[in-house]
């Protein structure tokens, strides 16, 4: 009774797609589109894992960070470093000071 | 952005020897992506500081809605070419805030805010005070080394931070 079942299934999907072939290639197009769209976020949040996301918290009062992760190192205190100052600011180019600020909006 | 009326404080305040370079850095990506994607096609657009205004206010702070529908709403307030906003959205902007968060992991960054004062590590939403008086410090040494050895207010950040300081921890 199974198989006769099964059976009848098979011919039946064997034969939907003739009446409404339209329907199903745009359906199929959708399907593949979203697939595709998921793909990419997947490859993103990935990438931003490796980039920092899944670092631990910085320890600092107000400071947000990662949930895992073991020992990080941290930049000391004390230290200069050669930080990027490429990128969307505020304030006179030429200013002496400048402060670099790295953000989320969450 | 609890620290946003500390950084607007400074600016006015050192209306002449502060500046401040945004840099994206996700730590929440399922919530922050699509804001720091938004705020950087408004930057391709010149109009990075009102977007990014805009989004704490109308997107973080008013009701946590941090949606693409919310940005392209809030863009278009903003006065956006929207084609090229959307556009910039889904090219570009992902590599660059990649790009950002690359390189603030590469001198430490694991948390946000965070902040470098002429290279130097702040961590966190501290009180103006301390911010104020790591300023005054780097300002100190600014004021003794300009007009020596060809630096100038404007190579300042390039011979001192960027030649001098540590390329990653």
């Amino acid at each position: 009774m199974r198989r006769l079942g099964l059976l009848f299934l098979s011919a039946l999907s064997l034969a939907l797609p003739g009446c409404t072939r339209d329907e199903s290639s745009q359906l199929g197009e959708k399907l593949d589109m979203m697939i595709k769209k998921q793909e990419e976020t997947n490859q993103l949040l990935k990438d931003m894992g490796k980039g920092g996301g899944a670092m631990r918290a910085g320890g600092a009062p107000g400071a947000r960070g990662g949930a895992e992760g073991g020992e990080r190192k941290r930049p000391e205190p004390g230290e200069t470093y050669a930080v990027n100052n490429v990128g969307p600011s505020h304030g006179p180019k030429d200013a002496k000071v400048t402060i670099v600020e790295a953000f989320e909006f969450a | 952005m609890k620290v946003g009326p500390t950084i607007e404080q400074l600016l006015k305040d050192y209306p002449k020897d502060v500046r401040v370079v945004y840099k994206h850095f996700v730590v929440h990506p399922q919530q922050a992506s699509i804001p720091a994607f938004a705020a950087c096609a408004a930057d391709k657009q010149g109009k990075f500081h009102q977007m990014y205004l805009q989004i704490w206010e109308k997107g973080f702070s008013a009701n946590r809605n941090l949606s693409q529908e919310n940005m392209e709403k809030i863009a278009g307030e903003v006065g956006l070419n929207m084609q090229k906003f959307k556009a910039d959205m889904e090219g570009d902007c992902k590599k660059i805030v990649r790009d950002d968060q690359t390189q603030m992991a590469q001198v430490g960054v694991g948390g946000t805010p965070a902040f470098f004062v002429n290279g130097r590590f702040l961590s966190g939403a501290r009180p103006v005070e301390q911010f104020k008086a790591l300023i005054d410090e780097e300002l100190k040494k600014a004021n003794e080394r300009i007009g020596k050895e060809g630096t100038t207010a404007g190579n300042y950040y390039q011979k001192w931070v960027l030649e001098k300081g540590k390329k990653s921890l």
